[in-house]
């Protein structure tokens, strides 16, 4: 039979554990909300840029394109991991690990040199214990996503890549799709390629063809010094919207994994609620049997 | 002219303006009504704005882009 103080003591527990992770799902349902703000206001910016970019780039000939779009021949690979600093996010740190691992491993396989750049204390924790170079860490960008910050990386990072410390720059990160769903990919951040990723893509090359024929603009300074400038502020947005769609895939995977929680609390607590009353009940009755017995003795 | 100043985290300005001044990285220009189409890099610096009411303001900008075409100007800044 249930220990009656015990069970009372679990439902209580379980009661305000619902309440913290009901409180949880409200505090991510109002982040997620200001993280898809950043994604909605940063597409004005993208769409202009993306046009200007797209008429500039044919105006130039190849040899002398920006760096940053040039693919080149080279061993070393730096991966970017965006995971979280904080967990209770369901799957989303453990899938997002797995895939980082994967490609990493199969990059390792093809021959690369590969480094880690990791963005978040969940990722950091895996690849810590294990044998893989990691170049450095940069938690604090996940932690109130501004622009001025995830630029000062991106520069660094290209940085390292005009220096030829790196030929190439992957990112692995969660695409937000809505609040219950991401889809984890695998991007390129540089080179950037020319083809310019994103929702736009269907309409993208008869926009550019479009551009290039009536492209008549007085340019200041020259076409080449133009792209040098638009190039690396077109790798820092790119960077930018994808660390707000981490942040935004995060906050929505918790946001599920908290409704979740409240709901199983919920039912944990219908059942055990049930039983109380029942051990309850049956040790009253029990009870009642006694004193009636009790009574007979002295009735005689 | 219709003139927007977008930055990536939001808007900054967007309305109807006579003039515009701005910091180019080979010197200062201004646009005025039916302006030819151009393309032009920008210095960190301050952006001098004035109304169809004669108001005249400042906007602070750090470095971008600006685009102009059809009385349509676009203002890329950090």
């Amino acid at each position: 039979m249930l220990n009656l103080k015990e069970v009372r003591t679990r439902i209580a527990s379980i009661k305000s554990t619902r309440q913290i992770t009901s409180a949880m799902k409200m505090v991510s349902a109002s982040k997620l909300r200001k993280a898809q703000n950043g994604i909605l206001s940063v597409r004005p910016y993208a769409a202009h840029l993306k046009t200007m970019l797209s008429g500039l780039e044919p105006q130039i000939p190849t040899e002398e394109k920006n760096q940053f779009t040039l693919p080149r021949e080279g061993k070393n690979i730096l991966v970017v991991g965006i995971a979280s600093n904080k967990g209770l996010c369901g799957t989303y740190n453990t899938l997002l690990v797995k895939r980082t691992l994967l490609h990493v491993n199969s990059l390792i396989q093809e021959g690369y040199k590969v480094k880690l750049l990791l963005i978040g204390k969940k990722i950091e924790a895996f690849f810590q214990s294990r044998e893989f170079e990691i170049l450095k860490t940069a938690h604090e960008v996940l932690e109130g996503i501004s622009y001025e910050k995830t630029e000062t990386l991106a520069r660094e990072l290209m940085e390292m890549y005009a220096s030829e410390t790196y030929d190439r720059v992957d990112v692995v990160y969660n695409r937000f799709k809505n609040a219950v769903m991401q889809e984890l990919v695998i991007d390129q951040l540089l080179p950037v390629s020319a083809e310019i990723p994103g929702e736009e893509q269907k309409n993208a090359s008869p926009k550019a063809e479009e551009m290039q024929q009536e492209f008549s603009y007085i340019l200041e300074p020259s076409p080449k010094e133009m792209l040098d400038t638009l190039v690396p502020q077109y790798v820092s947005l790119y960077f930018y919207q994808i660390l707000l769609d981490a942040s935004a895939s995060e906050h929505g995977a918790r946001m599920t994994a908290m409704h979740q929680a409240t709901d199983n609390a919920t039912e944990l607590l219908k059942s055990l609620t049930l039983s109380y009353n029942k051990v309850r009940q049956s040790m009253i009755t029990r009870e009642i049997m006694e004193i009636v017995g009790g009574a007979e003795v002295f009735s005689r | 002219m219709l003139l927007e100043i977008i930055s990536p985290e939001e808007t900054v300005y967007k309305g109807e303006v006579v003039l515009v001044q701005m910091p180019g990285t080979m010197g200062s220009f201004e646009i005025l009504h039916n302006h030819a189409p151009l393309m032009a890099t920008l210095e960190d610096g301050e952006v001098k704005v004035i109304d169809h009411e004669r108001n005249k303001f400042f906007i602070p900008i750090k470095g971008g882009v600006v685009k102009v075409k059809d009385n349509k100007i676009v203002l890329l800044t950090r």
